[in-house]
């Protein structure tokens, strides 16, 4: 008899425990019926770098065939420690799949994560996290190389770029001749640009870097001015005098290959103030006449060139009715 | 073609300069040495000559009317006109 005391101790004990139990038991539903909140939102991918001074985290829930409350709320949070240690910012419990940080700081990595809870307040793990850089400032573009002075028409110059974060994109030239309002010239890679200008005169060129997230240089930020002396184009004549004729052929398109002659500056001479007769000298030609003549008739003063004798010296210098005039074959 | 020979108040004397371009006379004018071209020569251009190199680059002299006939009906027209002799 001195062993039956055993069983009725255990079942005490079972008895003292399951009403322990019981007393654990008071909140009305076990967690295990609880609609699960299932797995954790993923996060959209983030660049490494990303502009300004905000950044808009975006997420979604992986598929998972109706097994879970699909209502749910999420938390994002934002550290700069991959660890969430230290300070964490929060976007609060909020519907949305989305969600902007705002006010970052250029230059610092954002570590982010998300949870989500369903309508019994059931909270699925922490997303893995991502992470990017803010970049907010542009690069910074160099115009080098770049002689003040050109004296052709074909020159060239260096852009270059430099940026602390997401890198170099592109440099965009700009371009304005005499004052005139610039316009985007072309974009290019660092490196050697080749310009041709099509006339002579002051050039304004502005580079302007633009990074990798877009981030663009202020305009007026890189500005070289260039004044186009080209290399004078000389024509030799027959008395061996230079005659420049770099503006007949840059602004007036008189081609170099056509010039031709060069007999000289004074070789044909013009008729200057000639002899003029009229009807009765013994030279005046009959009325019948068909010689071709160039005529002029300026109020009373009439006057007639043949053509023949204008050709052979080819202008001739007269003033009719008080107006000097050139009369040309 | 004839041009008034007038510019900024000053009287040019025009003559040929010995150059050619596509073979029409290239122009001068004595008391600058500036070269001339005829305006029609050049797309778009009209009734002048255009200073094409010189101190006087850029500017015009405009053309005066004339006319270009035989000497009978310009007679006929003009019964009293003079005719320039060179010899």
């Amino acid at each position: 008899m001195n062993r039956r005391p055993a069983p009725t101790i255990l079942i005490t004990l079972l008895l003292f425990f399951l009403l322990a139990s019981g007393c654990n038991s008071t909140d009305p539903i076990e967690p295990a019926d609880l609609p699960p909140a299932g797995d954790a939102p993923v996060l959209g991918l983030e660049p490494e770098f990303s502009p300004g001074l905000s950044n808009t985290i975006t997420w979604s829930l992986p598929e998972d065939g109706g097994k879970s409350s699909r209502e749910l709320e999420y938390l994002v949070q934002r550290s700069g420690d991959p660890q969430f240690a230290g300070e964490v910012v929060e976007s609060g419990w909020i519907s949305e799949s989305s969600f902007e940080f705002t006010g970052l700081e250029h230059g610092l990595a954002n570590y982010f994560r998300v949870r989500g809870r369903n309508l019994q307040s059931v909270e699925t793990e922490w997303s893995s996290s991502q992470s990017s850089t803010q970049d907010a400032v542009s690069a910074i573009a160099e115009l080098t190389d770049m002689k003040a002075e050109q004296t052709s028409l074909l020159f060239w110059f260096q852009l270059a770029a430099t940026d602390d974060f997401s890198g170099v994109a592109e440099i965009e030239l700009w371009f304005g001749l005499e004052g005139a309002e610039k316009t985007l010239y072309g974009t290019y890679l660092p490196g050697e640009v080749t310009f041709q200008a099509t006339e002579g005169g002051t050039h304004e060129f502005v580079a302007l870097a633009v990074d990798a997230v877009g981030n663009r240089q202020e305009m007026g930020a890189v500005t070289a001015e260039v004044t186009l002396v080209p290399e004078p184009i000389i024509i030799i004549d027959r008395n061996e005098e230079e005659f420049d004729i770099t503006a007949a052929v840059l602004e007036f398109r008189m081609a170099e290959q056509y010039w031709g002659f060069g007999l000289g500056r004074f070789t044909i001479r013009p008729i200057i103030d000639p002899w003029m007769i009229g009807p009765g000298h013994r030279d005046y030609p009959v009325d019948t006449n068909i010689s071709e003549i160039l005529g002029v008739a300026y109020e009373d003063d009439v006057r007639a060139y043949l053509i023949g004798d204008i050709r052979n010296r080819e202008v001739v210098d007269d003033v009719v009715n008080g107006t000097p005039v050139a009369v040309c074959y | 073609m004839v041009y008034n020979r007038t510019l900024d108040g000053e009287v040019l004397t025009i003559a040929a300069s010995g150059w050619t371009w596509h073979e029409i006379f290239v122009l001068q004018d004595y008391e600058t040495g500036s070269l001339w071209f005829p305006g029609l020569s050049f797309p778009g251009g009209t009734d002048f000559l255009l200073c094409v190199a010189g101190p006087h680059q850029g500017k015009k002299l405009w053309a005066n009317h004339s006319g270009r006939t035989k000497w009978k009906p310009w007679k006929e027209a003009y019964p009293n006109s003079l005719i320039m002799k060179t010899k």
